[in-house]
């Protein structure tokens, strides 16, 4: 008897091996991936279940780069990068008449996505609607391909790859994609000096002389929600504005502040593209604002009724603070570029 | 049996040591904002209140911060449950969780409208998407900003928006609710925020004469002096 129950035991023993076996073949192999930026960032808050891994993060620079992303879809043959280009701090490149393309950077901390606001939430929200409604992704392309299903198994431990795990890897790659070496952070660090141009337009910038910081204020450059800045007086419903999401009147002409962070390389601005130069835009705030009901009283306030109106040294110098913003080392990193 | 009374002594100590605790921690109480416009629920994004200078309005905005919470004895002792600042948003609805707080019965509620001057600097409130979204800039005097009250209002045919923003240490409101309340366990307590009086008592706000308010020390004056008689403590603990 007592052998018997040696026996129930060795057998026992053998199924909850060959089952651990089993387990161990979708076994994570994925190591703590840690991101740096300077403590004046705000917190970046990453979900318990999708941390931060150097192969999650590699993953999603791959899905990135790859056509793969679109096969079959309505974007067949593009990827994310066919849009956003690194040089351009990951937006479109200027082109005559082109549209603008808000730039892939330090989204981590955004909660607000696309000009109207479509999608709002987490990097996982955004990046799921990007799958499954953007570029649909063809599961059955990626689970085919030589690489891929090894690459998912390390960074999550599934054998499986769904839409759910394609977005939490370009998540993890978008939370990667920060900038935070300008000239202005070197400034705020004690690394580097302002010209006195670039000074005067910080001061134009940061105070109701040109009241840029309560949109756009650091150190992101944008405070993420959605604002009529005065471009046009007149309701048009083609526009798709933030009451195209809202169905509220009191959001139309609205869309969101786009960080300033490398502004000087992400032209054309505003949603629709309309000015092709930084001095464009300022002279729009400068003189250009126009009235309507849910204009933002930022623009026409007390004193301002008529625009801003800054000296031609002033706009220089706004223009000249704007540049300071640029982040060379983000747009030249061959980290974030191509691994293909 | 020996080893029977030793368990039964650990119990009881066990027991003691735990009432103990909750003398010497206190209890905790949850701070439950109630916005309203002279008793009517806020309703955000529709133009439906009525401002003492006679302009239909609306609330699209309301962020604010409320700190240093005390509380007044019957004796007249204060003690400060909680010196922190509290990030408020109407439209999210949060509420302020206060800790340790003492038992006893107390006959004023204190707390300040803003951020004390020993946290108004940038970097003294932690580096949350809230809190930084506050920032007041450096070359405006630094910190936060203390109130962003915003929406739209009319103006005969005309609709127009508002911004009341206000920060600055001068702008600091030291808020008291002489009303008698008593803590002899964890629970919650309601203040009411009544939005109207942020416009009305003892200034009127005339969003038509001026409908933005940051960096005009004069109005953002006005506007805090406002705040003390904006909020009453509805439901005691």
């Amino acid at each position: 008897m007592k052998n018997f129950h040696w026996s129930v035991f060795l057998l026992l023993g053998f199924f909850f091996t060959s089952c651990e076996k089993e387990e161990n073949l979708c076994e994570a192999n994925a190591h703590p991936y840690n991101l740096d930026f300077p403590d004046y960032f705000p917190i970046l808050n990453v979900p318990n279940d999708n941390p931060l891994t150097e192969e999650g993060v590699q993953l999603g620079r791959r899905l990135y780069y790859d056509p793969l992303l679109s096969s079959g879809g309505p974007n067949d043959g593009l990827s994310c990068s066919s849009c956003h280009f690194q040089s351009n701090s990951f937006s479109v490149p200027a082109t005559p008449g082109g549209s603008s393309v808000l730039p892939h950077v330090n989204l981590g901390w955004n909660h607000n996505f696309l000009w109207n606001g479509k999608v709002s939430g987490t990097m996982e929200d955004i990046m799921m609607f990007e799958v499954q409604e953007f570029f649909e992704v063809d599961l059955d392309v990626l689970k085919n391909h030589g690489a891929y299903p090894e690459r998912f198994k390390n960074a999550f431990g599934s054998c499986e790859i769904t839409d759910e795990l394609v977005a939490k890897a370009l998540a993890q790659w978008f939370r990667r994609m920060k900038s935070s070496n300008s000239k202005f952070d070197r400034y705020q660090q004690g690394l580097e000096q302002l010209s006195n141009e670039e000074l005067n337009g910080m001061t134009i910038f940061f105070t109701e002389k040109g009241d840029c910081f309560h949109c756009h204020g650091p150190p992101l450059f944008t405070n993420n929600e959605f604002h009529n800045i005065g471009l046009d007086s007149v309701y048009d419903p083609t526009a798709k504005d933030r009451s195209y999401i809202t169905g509220s009147p009191y959001d139309r002409l609205k869309f969101k502040a786009p960080t300033l962070r490398n502004v000087e390389l992400t032209a054309p601005y505003m949603h629709d593209g309309r000015f092709a130069t930084l001095e464009e835009v300022v002279e729009h705030y400068n003189s250009g604002v126009l009235r309507s009901a849910t204009v933002d009283p930022i623009m026409t306030k007390p004193g301002k009724e008529y625009g801003l109106q800054l000296t031609q040294q002033e706009k220089d110098d706004l223009v000249a603070f704007l540049k300071t913003l640029t982040d060379w080392e983000f747009v030249s990193d061959t980290a974030l570029a191509s691994p293909f | 049996m020996r080893q029977l009374s030793l368990l039964f002594l650990s119990v009881i100590i066990a027991f003691a040591l735990h009432g103990c605790k909750k003398d010497e921690l206190g209890y905790t109480l949850t701070v439950l904002p109630h916005y309203h416009v002279d008793g009517q629920d806020l309703v955000l994004d529709t133009i439906m209140y009525q401002d003492a200078a006679g302009n239909p309005y609306s609330v699209n905005k309301l962020r604010y911060y409320l700190s240093n919470f005390r509380f007044v004895r019957n004796d007249n002792s204060e003690v400060t449950v909680d010196g922190g600042a509290f990030f408020m948003d109407a439209r999210e609805g949060n509420n302020i969780t206060l800790q340790d707080v003492p038992a006893g019965s107390f006959k004023e509620l204190k707390f300040n409208f803003g951020i004390p001057s020993n946290l108004n600097i940038y970097g003294n409130l932690p580096n949350t998407s809230e809190n930084v979204g506050m920032v007041w800039p450096e070359q405006m005097g630094g910190g936060y900003h203390f109130m962003k009250f915003e929406g739209y209002f009319r103006s005969g045919s005309q609709t127009d928006g508002y911004a009341i923003h206000v920060g600055n240490n001068a702008c600091l409101a030291d808020i008291s609710i002489a009303t008698s309340f008593d803590v002899d366990a964890d629970g919650s307590m309601t203040i009411g925020f009544n939005l109207n009086e942020i416009l009305a008592n003892p200034n009127t706000f005339d969003m038509d004469s001026g409908n933005y308010t940051m960096g005009i020390m004069p109005a953002m004056l006005e506007i805090s002096a406002n705040m003390h008689n904006a909020f009453t403590l509805e439901q005691t603990p």
